[in-house]
């Protein structure tokens, strides 16, 4: 459930940038191969926010699709699962290009 | 301005209600003025931005001070404590060790490893289920371990979140006890990943538990092909040589690269 302390810094990052108004929408950018489960951390968010300017606000998870490049074979593919190896070789060295990521995005403020 | 929840300073509770619980004073947030317009704000801040940048100021101090710092995880029960209590009573009189202990709750851990000899620190995490760079940095203001010292960190016990947290340390060992699945690499493959050394615990029961050793090793090189592995036992004392050599070899390279003894 490390998905609290994400949500925490969530609503941190969030406060920090509106400045004093209120926030509306924060939208995550959140990669597919990150290991976050999207349902945990709307919980957690909703919970943290109370009684902050960021309550109520619409919490949007947009998924970042994971991209690998082959080392072996220099081919690049769509990569759904960490550690599932090259389509095109069946190598194991492979660099994550897209799909790590977790951040926040944008926000809507009023 | 409120500093529990970062609100600006005017009170009044005209937009919506809410518990003051935690404060001592009345107030609420402005309400929702239906002409004023939504405003979008592009922020593009990485979730593990500030434990990265806290991690990196461990490493900082640690490295000018030649404390060589390792975070030590697995799951509950691997045999974390038992090892780092071996190793204490085999490097005490030649080493200055100090030891963080991470866990949810009580403070067992650390009492276990004074009495191996070493000055502890109990973090107790409550809901946490891992150690984070916040965390160590302020063990380590209470600790203030030596310079040129070891500086083990026993994480919580758990083989997904803590894998994700940086803590600043100089290198990561995952521990995998011969009790667990041999296939465990691959059920929990980032932690595997982020190891710098693996170590297979409890061999002393190989024979008598259904654990494959070859096949465990060959799915942790799949998902870290040139993992180092290191079969101990901290009850009977297997292995322990190799592991006390890899310290301190590293424990020589640190100290002399901070110019330090």
């Amino acid at each position: 459930m490390h998905e609290f302390s994400l949500a925490s810094e969530v609503v941190r990052l969030a406060l920090e940038h509106a400045e004093g108004a209120r926030i509306l929408k924060v939208v995550l950018s959140i990669g597919s191969l990150a290991g976050v489960e999207p349902g945990a951390i709307a919980f957690c968010f909703e919970s943290l926010a109370r009684d902050t300017l960021a309550e109520g606000a619409l919490l949007v998870l947009e998924e970042v699709p994971g991209e690998a490049l082959c080392r072996n074979c220099g081919s690049t593919f769509r990569l759904e699962r960490l550690y599932e190896p090259c389509p095109g070789c069946d190598g194991h060295e492979l660099e994550i290009l897209r799909g790590r990521e977790m951040s926040v995005k944008e926000m809507e403020v009023v | 301005m409120c500093s529990t929840c970062g609100c600006g300073a005017s009170h009044h509770h005209d937009g919506h209600d809410h518990s003051h619980a935690e404060h001592d004073h009345s107030h609420a947030h402005p309400p929702l003025d239906p002409a004023a317009e939504a405003r979008r704000i592009q922020v593009e801040a990485d979730l593990l931005g500030r434990n990265q940048t806290l991690a990196e100021e461990n490493r900082r101090k640690f490295e000018s001070a030649g404390i060589l710092a390792l975070n030590v995880m697995s799951s509950p029960g691997a045999g974390k404590t038992t090892f780092l209590a071996r190793t204490i009573r085999a490097l005490r009189d030649t080493v200055a060790i100090s030891v963080i202990e991470g866990d949810q709750l009580t403070d067992h851990d650390a009492s276990r490893i004074r009495e191996a000899g070493a000055p502890a620190y109990q973090i107790n995490t409550g809901r946490g289920c891992h150690l984070d760079a916040a965390m160590v940095g302020h063990a380590v203001e209470h600790l203030e371990p030596a310079a040129a010292s070891l500086l083990l960190i026993e994480n919580v016990g758990n083989l997904v979140c803590p894998a994700e947290f940086d803590l600043g340390e100089a290198a990561r060992i995952v521990m995998l006890a011969v009790t667990e699945g041999d296939d465990k690499p691959l059920k929990y493959a980032p932690m595997f990943a982020s190891a710098d050394l693996l170590i297979l615990h409890k061999v002393d029961l190989l024979p008598h538990v259904e654990f494959d050793v070859e096949r465990c090793l060959r799915y942790a090189r799949e998902i870290r092909p040139d993992l180092p592995v290191l079969e101990i036992s901290s009850t009977r004392g297997d292995g322990m040589e190799p592991w006390l050599d890899w310290l301190r070899q590293r424990l020589g390279a640190r100290t002399e690269a901070a110019g330090v003894r």
